[in-house]
């Protein structure tokens, strides 16, 4: 009797639980999706203010919390005033220091380093050095064996031989860092030593 | 600088082969441009390996053996460098490079420090060079300071003076190629041209004014001060006079 009680109860219960729960779920707003707004429109307020919305962003979707990356991890609380004096106030070794051995290059005139030479003057040395060797010595054709390899050498020894290099690596005066022509030296530039 | 006896044997082999290889290359190209701490490393076998050559080859040419194939054969210092290189490189520290360090045995290398690499890694560099050699970087780079002076109407300074000094000292006829390698660094990096007596680029021109903060050291009253110790009052040492051995009385009677 029971059984067929609770069967009984339950079947009837069914339809109006799918009822219910369809009426109580919010229909979320499916954004970047098409929304068919000619029907839905005049039903519902909120989707009506998304059209508007839609309509003055030229189509696009507006703004929204989730739809960009506008989030991102931030600290959690203020560093306090305690812990920023700490910081800024630790020990000297793990501070950049500034650089007290500028000096005047003798050579160009610009800033240097004592005891290093002027990479502005080393630059001209070396090509200029490199092109009187090669007035003196001659050009040096370096070969590699690949060029004057046979067709079938080729194969074998190179199986599986490709060009892995990305385009945009392969211009290398994009990538690779030049060093910049130094400033000109002058005293007004260096910090005045402390009198005694 | 690490010491290799600290590392494993592993590191330790190929240190070793390191520096034989530097020392085969900058026979070949007399300067190289390396990382600080191999080049350190490197400095004192090479000049071992110059030194044990040269005089090893002065024995051989007495005993009277002048055949180049027969010298390199039986030196045994030439076994440093690796098998397939020996031949190229020791025939050429028998010729050239023992006619450069006829009065030298020894301080055959320079290292110059330059500024990091502009790589990640940030490593500090160096150019390692034979003294002396057509392709000395220092040479050209006292050179073009000479040749800076000479364009501002400056005399030189005692410092510059003393390089020129010690770089041409041992070179054959040092002094005038010096002068003739000052007129190539004017006209090289300077852009002047000798006909108008003018230097033509305006950059140039513009850097050219930037003179030196206290000008009595080029030929004024501190001429002579820029060597000198400020913190000791030092004096040059005066100049020795040839001293006389007095004859042994044993000799002179028995004339």
């Amino acid at each position: 009797m029971s059984l067929f009680l609770t069967g009984f109860r339950f079947g009837a219960a069914v339809p109006a639980v799918a009822e219910v729960l369809a009426g109580l779920i919010p229909r979320i707003p499916t954004v970047g999706l098409r929304i068919d707004l000619r029907s839905q429109t005049e039903g519902d307020q909120r989707l009506r203010e998304l059209k508007e919305q839609i309509e003055a962003n030229e189509g696009e979707s507006p703004f929204m919390i989730d739809n960009g990356t506008i989030l991102k991890a931030v600290p959690k609380k203020k560093p306090s005033y305690r812990k920023t004096r700490t910081k800024f106030l630790a020990s000297g070794d793990k501070k950049i220091k500034p650089l007290e051995n500028i000096v005047r290059c003798p050579a160009c005139g610009h800033v240097k380093r004592s005891h290093f030479m002027c990479m502005n003057c080393f630059g001209e040395i070396k090509t200029f050095l490199k092109a009187k060797k090669r007035e003196l010595l001659g050009e040096i054709e370096v070969k590699s064996p690949f060029e004057t390899m046979d067709d079938i050498d080729k194969r074998i020894v190179y199986t599986s031989k490709k060009d892995n290099e990305p385009l945009e690596m392969k211009d290398k005066s994009s990538w690779i860092p030049q060093r910049e022509q130094p400033m000109i030296y002058s005293k007004d530039h260096l910090r005045k030593p402390k009198r005694k | 600088m690490a010491s290799s006896r600290s590392l494993f044997s592993k590191v330790k082999r190929h240190h070793k082969s390191i520096n034989k290889n530097l020392c085969a290359n900058i026979v070949r190209h007399d300067y190289l441009v390396t990382g600080k701490t191999k080049a350190m490393r490197a400095q004192p076998k090479i000049e071992s390996f110059l030194s044990k050559m040269l005089a090893r080859d002065d024995e051989l040419v007495k005993q009277g053996i002048t055949d180049l194939d027969s010298r390199l054969s039986k030196n045994q210092h030439l076994n440093y460098v690796h098998e397939p290189l020996r031949k190229e490189i020791g025939s050429k520290v028998l010729t050239e490079l023992k006619d450069r360090y006829k009065d030298r045995s020894a301080g055959f290398t320079r290292i110059i420090r330059l500024e990091p690499r502009l790589s990640e890694d940030k490593a500090a560099m160096s150019v390692i060079e034979l003294v002396d050699s057509e392709f000395e970087i220092k040479y050209w780079f006292v050179a073009k300071v000479v040749a800076r002076l000479q364009l501002q109407g400056l005399e030189l300074d005692a410092l510059t003076k003393r390089h020129v000094e010690k770089l041409t000292k041992l070179r054959p006829d040092g002094i005038e190629k010096f002068q003739n390698d000052v007129e190539i660094a004017k006209k090289q990096f300077f852009s002047y041209n000798e006909e108008t007596e003018e230097v033509e680029d305006e950059l140039k021109k513009k850097e050219l004014e930037n003179l030196p903060n206290n000008l009595s050291y080029n030929g004024g009253i501190l001429g002579e001060a820029l060597l000198a110790s400020k913190k000791f009052p030092t004096k040059s040492r005066p100049s020795k006079e040839p001293s006389k051995i007095p004859l042994s009385p044993f000799l002179a009677n028995s004339n």
